[in-house]
């Protein structure tokens, strides 16, 4: 499989203080993630964090 | 006339039929003439067996022979052509198709028969000159280069009236490799595992290179997250040379049965990897995928306005120059901007901005440059529909009102929603 290169990850809250996003690097540029485990790039977040490759950062 | 054959027969008034291959058959005829006449008669029902002499109609009556469905040639034939049939019926919703040489098989009906979105290469949202290095980069529309090494990707044009690959496409692409690693390859992913998964599928393409190269295409069924592990399966090798060729290849998938279908599943194409080390320039056009045993040819052309909006569920652009959007307060420093889709997309999208934008509110002049952006999901009931573009703003911007608006002030600004697989 051809994987993506994402180098970074924070999550972004919505007004009630909850994750809906993600600000992610990814090819070098910042991109806004949804999480939605159809987007591909959210997909291979979970795939980098769950094989310990990345952590998304809280949101500040 | 002498009566040589079938047609030579009077066929309504049979006192007219005096002679058979001018063997008389009238009153008074010889007693020889009643075996000679018979012989003769099945000489020629002889050579209308092995088609030497044809018949004018070919008539298939009914039951009670009062009407029939009736088979003829053209009223001018300008060259003998025989026609074979295929060994049996075909599958439901097949229809006959020729090989060009007269063998018919069964088939798909035309149309859409490509599984394979711009595979003329000719939308290029993106722009057409790409450079990849250790990444996934998309370069014109569906079509993507996985890269540990080097290259660069243009989209170029054909001469008018090039006879090498045949009619008369417009585009075709350059791969460009300087370093080209193990594995780097020109991929197209297409939607749900599910197809041709167990069925015999034919790539076909024109391609060729600066030199000689060992290509080894491979489809991949990635079952998505969640599911079970990808399938890989290598076909067989083509040989690129310095001139155009259309290359063949037939594969049969295997079958999905017993495997977990999850997210976002897909059939990947990798049409471009190569066996060995290579630099140089690599060139495409023309790539179909189709299920069948056999390629039929190149389905051409879709419109481009057909294959534009196929590509933009996958990917399109928004917010471009002097788009003026509105925008409402939902954070301390995020307002949420809702963009009309060109058409619905395969996925609440990913959002990348070329440009920042810039956001300012409606009751005074006060404006900021956004930092980032998020494709929003579950705001609207389908967020495939419109592009929930959540705007974050850089510090020291009021957002107390609660209507804003966003723009952009220079040309090429645009943000990009990817929902490609």
């Amino acid at each position: 499989m051809n994987d993506e290169n994402i180098t970074s990850a924070t999550y972004v809250l919505d007004p009630e203080g909850n994750n809906f996003g993600i600000t992610a690097i990814i090819n070098g540029k910042t991109a806004g993630v949804p999480l939605d485990p159809a987007n591909r790039h959210y997909a291979e977040i979970q795939k980098k964090v769950a094989a310990g490759e990345l952590t998304i950062a809280d949101a500040d | 006339m002498s009566k040589d054959k079938l047609t030579d027969y009077d066929s309504t008034t049979a006192s007219n039929n005096t002679d058979v291959g001018g063997i008389s058959v009238a009153e008074g005829m010889l007693p020889s003439g009643v075996n000679n006449s018979i012989r003769e008669l099945t000489k020629q029902l002889g050579a209308f067996a092995d088609g030497t002499d044809g018949i004018d109609v070919l008539s298939l009556a009914d039951d009670d022979a009062s009407h029939a469905i009736k088979l003829q040639a053209p009223s001018a034939v300008t060259a003998d052509t025989t026609f074979t049939l295929p060994d049996g019926d075909g599958a439901s919703g097949q229809t006959m198709i020729t090989d060009g040489a007269g063998t018919l098989s069964w088939a798909a009906p035309y149309g859409n028969r490509n599984l394979i979105i711009n595979p003329a290469m000719l939308v290029a949202q993106r722009g057409v000159s790409f450079s990849s290095n250790n990444s996934i980069d998309y370069t014109v529309d569906r079509w993507a280069i996985f890269s540990n090494g080097a290259s660069t990707t243009t989209q170029e044009s054909f001469a008018a009236g090039q006879t090498d690959v045949p009619n008369e496409p417009v585009k075709y692409l350059k791969w460009n490799i300087s370093t080209y690693s193990s594995g780097d390859n020109l991929f197209q992913r297409v939607e749900d595992v599910r197809t041709g998964a167990g069925q015999a599928v034919t790539l076909s393409f024109y391609a060729k290179a600066d030199s000689s190269i060992t290509n080894r295409p491979r489809l991949i069924q990635n079952f998505g997250s969640g599911g079970s592990s990808e399938v890989v399966t290598v076909t067989s090798t083509n040989a690129l040379t310095t001139s155009w060729q259309k290359f063949t290849i037939t594969a049969t998938l295997p079958s999905i049965s017993g495997k977990t279908i999850g997210s976002s599943s897909y059939l990947e194409l990798e049409a471009l990897r190569f066996t060995d080390t290579f630099t140089g320039g690599v060139y495409i056009a023309n790539v179909q995928l189709e299920l069948s045993s056999t390629a039929t040819d190149f389905e051409h052309p879709r419109s481009f306005g057909d294959e534009l909006a196929r590509c933009q569920r996958y990917y399109q652009e928004i917010g471009h120059y002097r788009h003026l959007a509105q925008g409402a307060r939902w954070t301390t420093n995020q307002v949420f901007v809702t963009y009309n889709l060109a058409s619905n997309m395969r996925a609440t999208p990913s959002a990348t901005a070329t440009g920042v934008p810039n956001i300012a509110r409606y009751d005074n002049g006060q404006q900021a440059d956004a930092t980032s952006l998020v494709a929003v999901n579950g705001i609207a009931e389908n967020t495939t529909k419109a592009a929930n573009v959540t705007i974050i703003w850089a510090a020291g911007y009021d957002p107390t009102a609660s209507l804003h608006y966003v723009y952009s002030n220079t040309n090429g600004d645009l943000v990009a929603l990817d929902a490609e697989l």
